[in-house]
């Protein structure tokens, strides 16, 4: 038995890229953030990463991009894995450029699902998580409804999973237009970023550790509304 | 696993198999059970069948819809009187395989009619091996992949993992296009290994995104099995499960994974 050789010791394993996992925090910083609910939002974002830090695959596998929207849309984190993920301190203020915003985060998943085919990494069905309190203000009234037609074909054809999370004084009917029917707009619970965003990164490590054909269930989402 | 193994095992033929499948981490985390499944056999006149099956993560009974399905296609060919031979056109090849997928499909529809599931709780992937010395033919339906070496020590993939455009989707047998979706790959050569693994191994035993073997994971592999002795089957079963949960592996996926690996000679 010892001079045969041993299986563990002399098999190497092969170095293939992950596979990517993108999501665009797509965030509401208009003026009526201010206050408690943009801290709230600015701490949930460091669950956010913590929860993803923990897990080994996750750290590897997940992008995350951060845009914000008020008077204008603003990229404030380019894809990125949780590593060179710092959660920013976001201030709120201005107008709420949703449709712009919208736009903005399903042009961005396109071009990173072409980045990875460029670069022959495979990769999981991209999210765009949204969040706002309120409903679009400012922008030209054609881009909200561009932005809902958008979101529908891209979800029919598989393009995306887009999340939309109404907080306070949110538009949930308008939100419920722009969304598909089979991802309804979800109410969040008071100001319980950190629970919502502890959910995400959680869901995260599912979809990123999800054998192929598995569309995994997620948790309930225990931070919104029934 | 199976009977045959014991009764054939060094007697009939001189195909020497192992075959393991571990669960992954993430499973043990969330307390569901391993979704892979595998089995094989040995057939007179140095014929070897193998089966991997990989369950569906999202299926509510994915564990039993891949011991079915793996189980089912390999008592199928068993109980045949007559294998297609070597002789025999491809089609007659692919047809036999195909036969022996729909068997499992049926299986799978029996058994959710009799427990009241929907079929697609029992979703599951399929590929089924089937090699004697002169040819091997695989039949494919999602991932994972079949990988052997031939007589000149080349390695080469036998297969093709199926897959959509995400890493996470896959076709099914459970799928009413599963035996139009079903590839029947034929290799007329004399392969002296042949090994399939489930998908949970791709990424560590292939080079992406050609899916061709790489060597440092099945050259070693393909020795230990050459080298196993028929008397301490055993001890070889433990060696093969410690190195699939050893970190060297489960650092690198946390998904069920699933190797056979079968030597001739």
């Amino acid at each position: 038995m010892i001079n045969k050789p041993r299986i563990l010791e002399t098999v190497d394993t092969a170095n293939n890229p992950e596979p990517r996992c993108a999501c665009v925090l797509l965030m509401d910083t208009s003026g009526s953030m201010k206050g408690r609910p943009i801290d709230a939002l600015n701490q949930g974002l460091i669950v956010l990463r913590e929860t993803i830090s923990q897990d080994s695959l996750a750290s590897q596998r997940v992008e995350l991009a951060l845009v914000t929207f008020s008077s204008d849309v603003k990229v404030v984190q380019d894809f990125t894995t949780v590593d060179g993920f710092a959660p920013p301190t976001l201030r709120a203020g201005g107008y709420t450029f949703m449709g712009t915003g919208i736009i903005k985060a399903l042009d961005m998943i396109h071009a990173r699902k072409e980045y990875y085919k460029a670069n022959a990494l495979d990769y999981y069905r991209p999210w765009v998580f949204m969040i706002t309190d309120g409903e679009p203000q400012g922008e030209a009234s054609h881009l909200i409804g561009e932005a809902g037609r958008r979101i529908i074909d891209d979800e029919n054809n598989n393009r995306v999973a887009f999340f939309a999370v109404g907080v306070e004084e949110a538009n949930m009917e308008a939100l419920a237009t722009i969304t598909h029917r089979d991802r309804p707009p979800k109410k969040l619970k008071g100001l319980d970023f950190s629970e919502m965003f502890l959910w995400l990164g959680n869901s995260m490590q599912r979809v990123s550790g999800s054998k192929p054909g598995t569309m995994i269930p997620l948790e309930p989402a225990g931070w919104a509304e029934v | 696993m199976r009977k045959t193994e014991t009764d054939h095992f060094g007697q009939l033929g001189k195909w020497r198999v192992l075959g393991e499948s571990v669960i992954g981490s993430s499973h043990e985390k969330r307390g569901i059970p391993c979704q892979d499944f595998h089995d094989w056999a040995i057939l007179p006149e140095d014929i070897v069948i193998i089966s991997v099956a990989d369950g569906a993560g999202s299926a509510a009974k994915a564990e039993t819809g891949s011991c079915i399905a793996a189980q089912t296609a390999i008592d199928h060919i068993i109980s045949q009187d007559n294998l297609p031979d070597s002789t025999d056109n491809d089609a007659a090849w692919t047809e036999f395989l195909k036969e022996a997928v729909n068997i499992s499909r049926e299986a799978l529809l029996s058994y959710s009619h009799l427990q009241s599931l929907r079929l697609s709780d029992l979703a599951t992937t399929l590929i089924l091996a089937i090699a004697s010395p002169d040819l091997c033919a695989v039949a494919q339906l999602g991932d994972g992949i079949a990988v052997a070496r031939d007589n000149e020590g080349k390695l080469f993939s036998l297969t093709i993992p199926q897959r959509g455009e995400y890493i996470n989707e896959a076709n099914f047998l459970t799928s009413s296009k599963a035996l139009e979706d079903t590839e029947v790959f034929l290799h007329r050569k004399f392969l002296t290994h042949i090994a399939v693994i489930s998908d949970g191994l791709q990424r560590i035993g292939l080079r992406m995104p050609s899916y061709e073997p790489f060597p440092g994971f099945f050259s070693p592999i393909f020795s230990f099995i050459s080298n196993i002795d028929n008397d301490k089957d055993s001890e070889d079963k433990e060696e093969l499960l410690t190195f699939l949960k050893s970190a060297k592996i489960k650092g690198r996926t946390d998904d069920d994974l699933t190797l056979v690996v079968a030597s001739m000679g």
